[in-house]
């Protein structure tokens, strides 16, 4: 199945599109949202700033959110189903200014 | 005591005499600095009803026991007074390089009431002060921070008004450091009202430090470790400040959209193009305040084009500034978003409030209620760009079309009548922050509680939902709360309510919290004040500052559950098509009442109990808010 992130800020700032826009990734049908975790480490493991990725995890800092249906996908876990030609989020919270 | 200069100086305009206090430590003590003093002696000494704008008027510069030393994020000064545009309480805070400054020049507060016959400035040099000419810097648009370091030494650090403080605009900030703004309350107006254009301090005196060796230990230490982890939140405050937040908070609903009709990337899909990478190509340099070690800081520059910046370059948007200006008013053009940010910075513009007031001249446009005559043949409509810088140079000067929006969306819409009032999206005359309460609901305790209405920095749930819930976060009770749980708020936004208003008083900035370690209040203060502080005791302290806060509107006669409603479209997201507030509706009146519960306030006056009041120390306020239980 077909899966859509898109990465923020200084997640997105080197990958090969601009940050915010999507990447379609192939994914298992069903896929996890630990299928996506992998398959995101394999295209963009490398080019994430440092320690944004954890390469032996294969998971992203705790300070990174993952959101997707409103909800977040690394509370939830690993396991947590993904819907078909869904969207996932991934930014640094701040907040104010 | 340590920690403080131990003087405050008071400044009559109206007779030019100057006068040095020394308080009593006990006020250090109890209200521990910045807009805690400054309420202490603000409802101790300017009665309720006057006219903020008027000779009665104090207006405070006001600095914490960690400004000015080696505490990590140790920089920020307070501007307090009450607020013209509100009628309430009002405060604003603000980081750059003045408040160390203050400090150094030999005072923890300086205290302006009167008004001067002519333009004048405030030159404090090492504990000596002196009233001086400020005509050649008013009406004219001229930098006056880089003229008075000119003419005073670079060490001089300015404090000052731009032309929307000079002509009174109810939006008006008081400025420092090429750009930094203490934008909330509309305190820029009060300082123009004085004719009080600028204030300069420099000086060599020394913040007495209880444990120096402690203090810089801990921050040597708590330093090393934040640049070991150089977690993700510190690279992106580095890298891009707040401006790195922009494009996902518009895209997940935290941005409002469409003044406030909207929210997320159906609504304003050009997000990306005024946040982080975007604006990042238009930098010159990285910049921070006084000794930060984040520095989110950074000069920008549009070099050439019809959005061209008129100096050398201009500071980085804030977060708040590219919402109100972008998904607020559906303005994706990066270069515009520049030139309004400058536009603000130099005329002394609260960005908020200002693209809030254009957001709404927008709507009223877009539905024909007013139109090009209306606004002397400005096409006011969304992402009109060349419409919007105009409309905001001419409200900083206050004329054409820009004088009706100068006093920001309430007074806007009286202005224009013709039921125009349900747009104007203000809580108490004050626009809210920009972030969405549908997203982020404990925002609208703030907005609706907080004694300065509609305001987004002084502590509360709001601000740790801004991604998923309380709940979600490794917090104990009664911090663990989730996010829809609107009844059972109340214990944890008091919890860190209490807390902001300590640090907001202390002189530290909220985005400490992303590199030092959780204790670093606590620690920090019993090291620079040499004073037993503990949890027990922030959380006394805090709870004691914001309820004299709240005491000053009550003296006022403004009880908010009466007189600051916030807006519907800011609780209601049944009409949504995206975001994550799609389908919410806050329940506003569960968290006020779960909140006025935990401390104590009654659900309907919201007035303090005669024990509560007490129980803080507030002994005297109960004369004022019981007169019935006081003895005749």
């Amino acid at each position: 199945m077909q899966y859509h992130a898109r990465f923020f800020g200084l997640i997105g700032m080197n990958l090969e599109v601009p940050p915010g826009e999507p990447i379609t990734f192939e994914l298992p049908d069903p896929a996890s949202y630990g299928d996506l975790l992998d398959v995101i480490g394999a295209r963009f493991g490398s080019l994430f700033p440092p320690n944004v990725w954890n390469a032996e995890t294969r998971s992203f800092h705790p300070q990174v959110v993952a959101m997707a249906d409103g909800r977040s996908l690394a509370s939830a876990g690993r396991e947590t189903p993904l819907a078909r030609d869904g969207t996932a989020t991934f930014f640094v919270p701040i907040a104010g200014g | 005591m340590y920690g403080v200069m131990g003087k405050m100086l008071w400044v009559d305009l109206t007779s030019g005499e100057i006068t040095v206090e020394v308080p009593a430590d006990d006020l250090y003590r109890d209200y521990v600095g910045g807009y805690g003093i400054g309420v202490r002696l603000l409802y101790d000494r300017m009665p309720a009803g006057i006219d903020p704008m008027g000779p009665d008027a104090i207006l405070g510069l006001t600095t914490g026991p960690l400004t000015g030393t080696r505490a990590i994020t140790g920089n920020r000064f307070t501007v307090v007074g009450k607020s013209p545009k509100t009628g309430t309480w009002g405060d604003a805070n603000c980081g750059g390089n003045f408040g160390p400054a203050l400090k150094f020049s030999g005072y923890d507060a300086i205290y302006f009431r009167g008004i001067s016959p002519k333009p004048v400035y405030l030159y404090v040099r090492d504990g000596k002060a002196e009233i001086r000419d400020a005509t050649p810097y008013w009406g004219n648009g001229v930098d006056v921070e880089a003229e008075l370091i000119k003419e005073l030494g670079d060490d001089v650090k300015v404090a000052w008004i731009g032309r929307a403080g000079e002509n009174k605009n109810l939006m008006a900030s008081v400025m420092n450091d090429l750009g930094r703004a203490a934008a909330r309350s509309g305190l820029g107006a009060v300082m123009g009202s004085k004719n009080l254009k600028a204030v300069a301090v420099a000086g060599t005196q020394k913040v007495p430090v209880a444990d120096e060796a402690g203090l810089n230990a801990y921050v040597t230490e708590s330093m090393r470790a934040a640049k070991a982890e150089n977690s993700p939140a510190y690279q992106l405050f580095t890298t891009f400040g707040t401006s790195g937040l922009a494009a996902a908070s518009a895209m997940n609903g935290d941005s409002p959209v469409k003044n406030w009709a909207g929210s997320g990337e159906v609504d304003f899909p050009g997000a990306s193009k005024v946040s982080d990478v975007a604006l990042d190509k238009y930098r010159v340099r990285r910049t921070g305040c006084w000794h930060c070690a984040i520095s989110c800081g950074a000069y920008l520059s549009v070099p050439d084009g019809p959005y061209a910046t008129a100096g050398a370059y201009e500071h980085r948007p804030e977060y708040e500034t590219l919402a109100a200006f972008g998904s607020m008013l559906l303005m994706d053009d990066t270069e515009a978003m520049l030139k309004v940010n400058e536009l603000c910075n130099r005329a002394g513009m609260d960005t908020i409030a200002a693209g809030t007031t254009i957001a709404f001249a927008i709507e009223c446009f877009d539905r024909g209620i007013i139109d090009t005559v209306d606004t002397g043949g400005l096409e006011l409509r969304w992402g009109n760009a060349p419409a919007i810088v105009e409309v905001t140079r001419q409200m900083a000067e206050r004329t054409g079309f820009g004088a009706v929006l100068a006093d920001g969306a309430e007074k806007a819409a009286e202005r224009i009548g013709k039921d125009s009032a349900q747009y104007a999206i203000h809580v108490h005359g004050e626009e809210p922050g920009m972030h969405d309460p549908r997203y982020s609901p404990g925002m609208a305790l703030n907005f609706h509680l907080d004694p300065t209405p509609g305001r987004h920095t002084t502590g509360g749930t709001g601000e740790l939902e801004f991604f998923t819930g309380l709940d979600e976060l490794p917090l104990p009770a009664p911090l663990n709360v989730h996010k829809r749980d609107y009844a059972a708020k109340g214990p944890a936004h008091r919890f860190i309510v209490n807390d902001r208003q300590v640090a907001n008083s202390s002189g530290i900035c909220i985005f400490s919290s992303f590199i030092a370690p959780p204790d670093a209040l606590v620690r920090e203060l019993t090291f620079v004040t040499g004073e037993p502080w503990d949890i027990g005791r922030i959380q006394a302290t805090g709870e004691r500052i914001q309820t004299l806060r709240h005491a000053f509107n009550l003296r006022e006669g403004i009880n908010p559950v009466r007189d600051c409603p916030v807006p519907k479209r800011c609780l209601d997201g049944t009409e949504l098509k995206s975001g994550m507030g799609k389908g919410y509706v806050v329940d506003l009146d569960a968290m006020r009442d779960s909140y006025l519960s935990a401390v104590g306030w009654d659900k309907e006056t919201t007035v303090p109990s005669a024990e509560g009041l007490r129980a803080l120390g507030l002994d005297d306020l109960v004369k004022d808010l019981h007169p019935e239980a006081v003895a005749p």
